[in-house]
């Protein structure tokens, strides 16, 4: 029997998504150092993220220049609103985009809107900044909320116990205006009308759990009660607030937002009242402080537990443009639920949604280029990310924390990696082996073809030629490797248009050496 | 292997990261760069376990200078066979055997070739070609022609020596082969007139005669030198050679080492036309370029790896490899020697006469 006592094995489960605030030594195994295009997987592990797709592949209509880009995309009534330019046009996935209505004004931020239903038919409320507020149903009408008490700059809005609130009008930023219950032009308050002044400029609107919460840009307020006669205002926190509308989400039930110290839940600000124990994202604080407010908007994909909230650069091209990916999942190296973290580089979103159109959960974008995506759709023949001018691969990153192995002292000679990973089709991916923190005195490795193992046939969605019976869902690959040194980091490539691999874990198998 | 498959050989074993050809010269780093260091200090210690490795072995020639006693040792050399000085008279011709062309030959007449049968001939057609020699007057000297005639034509070549190309002041004779398929050397001798004297080699018929070599060298028999120690040649001779007279300049009998990298002979040489030949071992150069090769041959060079990993072993505070690599490195050079480095079973005893060939067997 061969001897391998010299040889030891180091095991780690990829769990703790990005983490950019810990020291080498405080780092735990499986988080990720670099994870750029994978996102951590509810089933475990990191999964490169799918691409994307034209949701229509014809373009929104411009109104008078070809750089407007899209201020709204909201899936309303199994269609796509998109406003473009001052005007709103509907479409399916096919076929040209119609109008719906025009004249808005020049649009210098996104429109915000709600949904809602008083009468039996679904509505959708619109928020423009440049307008009136419209409401359209879902044969497409178009009514104006333009009662007295209504002003043509609300650029918020919210649907709270049967009321429509707006908010972010130009001349009263810190006032809140509603309309009686079940109205839709009507701010009397011999109606149920009226208005609410907060101590801050307002920034956002959520309702969440019974209570309408107040988003300032410093403060947060909650409003309770059910009509006019006793809603009530009772502060959240003094000393906090949201940095912008779009990204205020509902997830995993707790309300998310970008605050000026990272992403937030509500329920953990409202609870402790401290600063510090209410943010979920101090493990990429580096990232956030990166966050530009040029046009944040966000999105949840349910389905995945999964939050993301895009801050591209104006300037930026597609390429450059970033978003921050959060899931709420359990750690399987801790036991513990809480947030992950992964970049997503490569979507330039100008405003997104997601709803279900059918009983499919649909995520979607409109672009600076005037196009809407349908996010979540790239395909086994083509996972890439879709643009106006072509198609662009997904560079996804993984790369582990520098790993010392228990003794940053000795020198680890690196023999052999294993690689758990579930895959879904053709995998073309490069593993590499970092040494001494990408040491430029120590030789790093080149990249090992990390290639496609035995794909699993699944009933129903196996391909013949393709598929292997009876075959592990996990498969194990053994790649011998060289060279050695104090710290190991693990990294994987993938820049193919293959399907996703979900990266399970690595099993590193090391001599140690000696401490020169 | 050449300096990076022997780097990489290392680097392997390791279990390390190779190098490339591009990456070789500036891009190594770490480990990489320490074994290239470690290569040549293992080729280092592999030529340092033996004094004469036959890889290393190297001939010089040295002309002498009249009244010149003391001449340089090569700058290369390690060890130096003073058993092996010969004085032979100098050869006069450049380009005597026509190796790869013909050079410093003079058409007289004709079209004179090159032709590469054999070793590289003179190949004369109706055709004559001189070459020019440094005499001394009234000085004799040999020479010395081979001819093929690879036309079995019975044509003969004349061999003529004399002032100007062509000339037959000095030497004026034929030479015809008439073992065909063999060739016919010509031993004769002239006395020079001039300090410039020609020697011609003329075929006038249109048959092939193809010339091996031509060697014209002072008319002295070569001698070995008896090798003496300095203080022999002190005791002995220096007083002589230190007076500033030409009685005692003649041809030299013994060669000794001085003291500070040269070999001196005496007697003075009394002439430019003498040439010493010897033999010595050289130094080796560390290799530096990705292609440079060792001496040492390749079915040694896992000796020099096996040096390099005890090095790197040692490095790297492995104890246990550090010896294996050492061990195998003691048994590689054990092995080099037995093949490379046989010990002689028998050797020359000049103390006594031991009869009419002085050899001894070496026994035990």
């Amino acid at each position: 029997m061969a001897d391998t006592s010299q040889i030891s094995p180091f095991v780690f489960g990829c769990s703790g998504g990005l983490v950019l605030n810990k020291d080498t030594f405080s780092f735990e195994p499986g988080e990720s150092r670099i994870l750029q295009n994978f996102e951590p997987d509810i089933k475990g592990g990191y999964k490169r993220i799918l691409g994307t797709t034209f949701y229509n592949s014809n373009i929104v209509p411009q109104v008078s220049a070809s750089n407007e880009r899209v201020v709204m995309s909201a899936i309303f009534n199994d269609l796509v609103l998109a406003a473009r330019g001052g005007s709103i046009h509907r479409a399916g996935t096919s076929g040209s985009w119609t109008s719906v209505t025009t004249g808005l004004g020049t649009p210098s931020k996104n429109y915000e809107f709600k949904k809602f239903n008083f009468s039996g038919t679904d509505n959708i409320v619109i928020a423009t900044g440049t307008s009136f507020p419209i409401i359209i149903d879902t044969s497409y009408n178009v009514s104006s909320v333009n009662a007295t008490g209504s002003v043509n700059t609300f650029s918020i809005v919210e649907v709270f116990k049967n009321h429509i609130f707006f908010a972010g009008g130009s001349s009263a930023p810190q006032e809140i205006k509603f309309m009686g219950p079940f109205q839709t032009n009507d701010f009397t308050s011999g109606n149920g009308g009226g208005a609410i002044k907060v101590d801050t400029t307002i920034v956002g609107l959520k309702v969440f759990r019974g209570s309408l919460f107040i988003f300032g840009l410093d403060k947060i307020f909650k409003l309770v009660g059910t009509s006019l006669s006793d809603f009530a205002i009772t502060p959240v926190t003094r000393t906090i607030g949201c940095l912008d509308r779009g990204s205020i989400q509902e997830l995993g039930g707790d309300i998310v937002f970008l605050a000026p110290d990272g992403i937030r839940t509500i329920a953990g600000t409202e609870r402790i009242d401290d600063v510090e124990l209410g943010t979920v994202s101090k493990q990429i604080q580096e990232r956030i402080d990166e966050v530009t407010t040029d046009n944040v908007s966000s999105l949840v994909i349910r389905k995945k537990s999964q939050y993301r909230m895009f801050y591209p650069k104006t300037s930026g091209t597609e390429a450059s443009s970033k978003a921050i990916i959060s899931v709420v999942k359990v750690n399987s190296n801790t036991g513990r639920l809480g947030y992950e973290y992964a970049d997503l580089v490569g979507i330039k979103a100008s405003s997104c949604d997601s709803d279900f159109v059918g009983s499919t959960e649909t995520a979607i974008h409109g672009g600076y280029d005037g196009y809407v995506y349908l996010q979540e759709s790239g395909t086994s023949a083509s996972n890439v990310f879709t643009r106006a001018g072509g198609t662009a691969n997904i560079e996804s990153i993984y790369k582990s924390p520098d790993l010392t192995m228990g003794d940053p002292g000795i020198r680890k000679s690196m023999q052999r990696v294993i690689v758990n990973y579930t895959n879904e089709g053709l995998v073309d991916a490069d593993l590499r082996l970092r040494y001494d923190y990408d040491s430029a005195t120590t030789p790093q490795p080149g990249s090992y073809p990390l290639a496609t193992g035995n794909i699993p046939a699944i009933y129903g969605t196996g391909t013949y030629g393709n598929s292997t019976y009876n075959q592990s869902s996990l498969p194990l690959v053994r790649q011998d490797v060289q060279g050695s040194g104090f710290a190991v980091a693990v990294k994987v490539n993938d820049e193919s248009t293959n399907p996703p691999i979900s990266l399970k874990g690595f099993e590193l198998e090391f001599v140690p050496g000696g401490r020169r | 292997m050449n300096y990076l498959q022997l780097t990489n050989a290392v680097l392997s074993e390791l279990n390390e990261v190779t190098l490339t050809s591009s990456n070789f010269a500036s891009g190594a780093v770490g480990i990489q760069q320490t074994t290239k260091d470690v290569v040549n200090k293992a080729l280092r210690d592999v030529y340092s376990s033996e004094l004469e490795w036959p890889w290393l072995h190297s001939d010089k020639t040295q002309g002498t200078f009249a009244g010149q006693k003391e001449y340089d040792l090569p700058t290369d050399y390690r060890s130096v066979d003073f058993e092996s000085f010969y004085l032979v008279p100098t050869e006069l011709v450049t380009n005597s055997t026509f190796d790869s062309n013909i050079t410093n030959w003079s058409t007289v007449s004709g079209s004179p070739a090159y032709n590469s049968g054999g070793n590289g001939r003179l190949r004369l057609n109706a055709a004559a070609a001189s070459a020019s020699l440094s005499t001394v007057k009234n000085r004799s000297y040999r020479v010395q022609v081979r001819v093929m005639d690879t036309s079995s034509s019975g044509s003969s070549l004349k061999v003529q020596v004399g002032t100007s190309a062509a000339g037959t002041q000095n030497l004026n004779t034929t030479v015809t082969v008439s073992d065909f398929g063999d060739g016919k050397i010509l031993d004769t001798t002239f006395t020079a007139t001039a300090s410039t004297s020609h020697i011609t080699l003329d075929n006038d018929d249109s048959n092939n005669l193809d010339v091996d070599f031509v060697k014209v060298s002072e008319d002295l028999p070569p001698k070995k030198l008896i090798y003496i120690t300095y203080e022999d040649y002190r005791r002995r001779f220096l007083t002589t050679a230190q007076t500033n007279n030409s009685d005692h300049y003649g041809t030299p009998d013994y060669v000794f080492r001085t003291q500070d990298d040269k070999f001196g002979l005496y007697r003075v040489p009394d002439s430019d036309g003498y040439t010493i030949n010897y033999e010595y071992w050289k130094t080796h150069s560390d290799l530096s370029g990705s292609t440079d090769t060792p001496d040492i041959p390749a079915r040694f060079h896992d000796v020099v790896v096996a040096r390099a990993k005890y090095y790197i072993y040692n490095l790297r505070s492995d104890p246990q490899f550090t010896q294996f690599a050492d061990r195998d490195y003691r048994e590689g050079v054990k092995r080099m020697r037995i093949e490379l480095i046989n010990a002689p079973t028998e050797m020359l005893d000049t103390r006594v006469n031991l009869g009419y060939n002085r050899r001894g067997a070496i026994s035990g």
